[in-house]
């Protein structure tokens, strides 16, 4: 039956591969965000500071498990995200986003530097929300990529004075991984002006959650 | 000579007088932004504009597109300024009416 969710996640998403944060890897010129992240497999933190919307710069942390050859991973980063194109429309918008950062990684292997790149696109109207990340990591003697597509609907149109409710499915999946099988999630998000929360489970039951903070 | 020079500050003075006055007369900027879907926009949107000195109140509406700007008494923002905020911002503006409501008048008008 997991396994069955997860062909239909896949066709859903188009491309349903695996893993990274669905906010946005840039705020609003000014802006500072705080995010938290738990996954089955992957827990994640940073704080991002977006001098304009066109860019950032981040500093943060990540820890994955149940990886093959590397056992564990645990980075340190900085980073810098850039909004490549923004598309906006009358009741749309759309991104493309790139990033790239260093830092100090451990694992199994021993400690080294650990460099990572990745990309965003997402469309997004007040009802439909799809996005799809890709992110590669990489250090001495190993390399994962951790890919999410995601889809969700609203089930009303939310205003600034008003919560916005979101059901979001997402393919996640980490190549090198033990098991590197797409692992569907199903999450309700929630967010207003100033928060944004993310509870949910992957097919097997495990928890997730995503929280994220505008300060 | 002199006619000509006197009719001619006294057009200046007339058009000056049609076109610059209302725009310092407006008590709000009603301006129409395309790609406004999330309330981080609106956010983002709303802490921009409240940084002008001369910005009494910010109104976003995801549902009508919209920010509202109310100016303070006797201050402006002149329209190309606003653009550049929201284009600054991430968005782009389709239109931008002046209007003698406040930003009450213009949450009542859309229903909020």
């Amino acid at each position: 039956m997991p396994r069955l969710f997860s062909l239909g996640l896949m066709a859903l998403a188009g491309v349903a591969l695996a893993s990274p944060v669905v906010a946005r890897p840039i705020s609003y010129a000014g802006g500072h965000m705080l995010m938290l992240e738990h996954e089955p497999d992957v827990d994640r933190f940073s704080y991002t500071y977006s001098p304009s919307h066109r860019w950032s710069v981040s500093a943060g942390g990540l820890r994955a498990t149940d990886l093959a050859r590397s056992g564990e991973v645990e980075l340190g980063y900085v980073r810098a995200a850039r909004l490549l194109h923004r598309w906006n429309l009358p009741s749309a918008q759309a991104n493309a986003f790139v990033w790239g950062g260093v830092g100090q990684g451990r694992t199994a292997l021993g400690n080294s530097l650990a460099r990572h790149a990745g990309l965003q696109l997402d469309y997004e109207t007040r009802r439909v929300y799809t996005s799809f990340i890709s992110e590669l990591h990489e250090g001495d003697g190993w390399s994962h990529r951790f890919d999410t597509a995601a889809i969700g609907w609203a089930p009303y149109a939310h205003d600034v004075d008003r919560v916005a409710t979101w059901i979001v499915v997402k393919g996640m999946r980490a190549t090198n991984a033990i098991d590197d099988d797409v692992t569907p999630v199903a999450v309700l998000r929630f967010f207003t002006t100033r928060w944004w929360l993310e509870v949910g489970a992957d097919a097997d039951g495990r928890p997730l959650a995503n929280v994220m903070v505008n300060l | 000579m002199i006619r000509s020079i006197l009719s001619l500050a006294t057009v200046t003075i007339l058009l000056g007088a049609a076109f610059a006055a209302p725009a310092l007369d407006a008590r709000s900027l009603r301006i129409e932004v395309n790609g406004l879907v999330c309330a981080f926009c609106a956010d983002g949107i709303t802490r921009t504009f409240k940084k002008e000195d001369a910005a009494a109140e910010v109104f976003v509406s995801l549902e009508d597109k919209l920010v509202a700007v109310q100016l303070k008494d006797g201050a402006d923002i002149t329209g190309a300024t606003a653009t550049q905020l929201l284009t600054d911002a991430g968005y782009t503006v389709v239109g931008i009416q002046r209007t003698d409501a406040t930003v009450a008048e213009i949450k009542a008008e859309v229903g909020r």
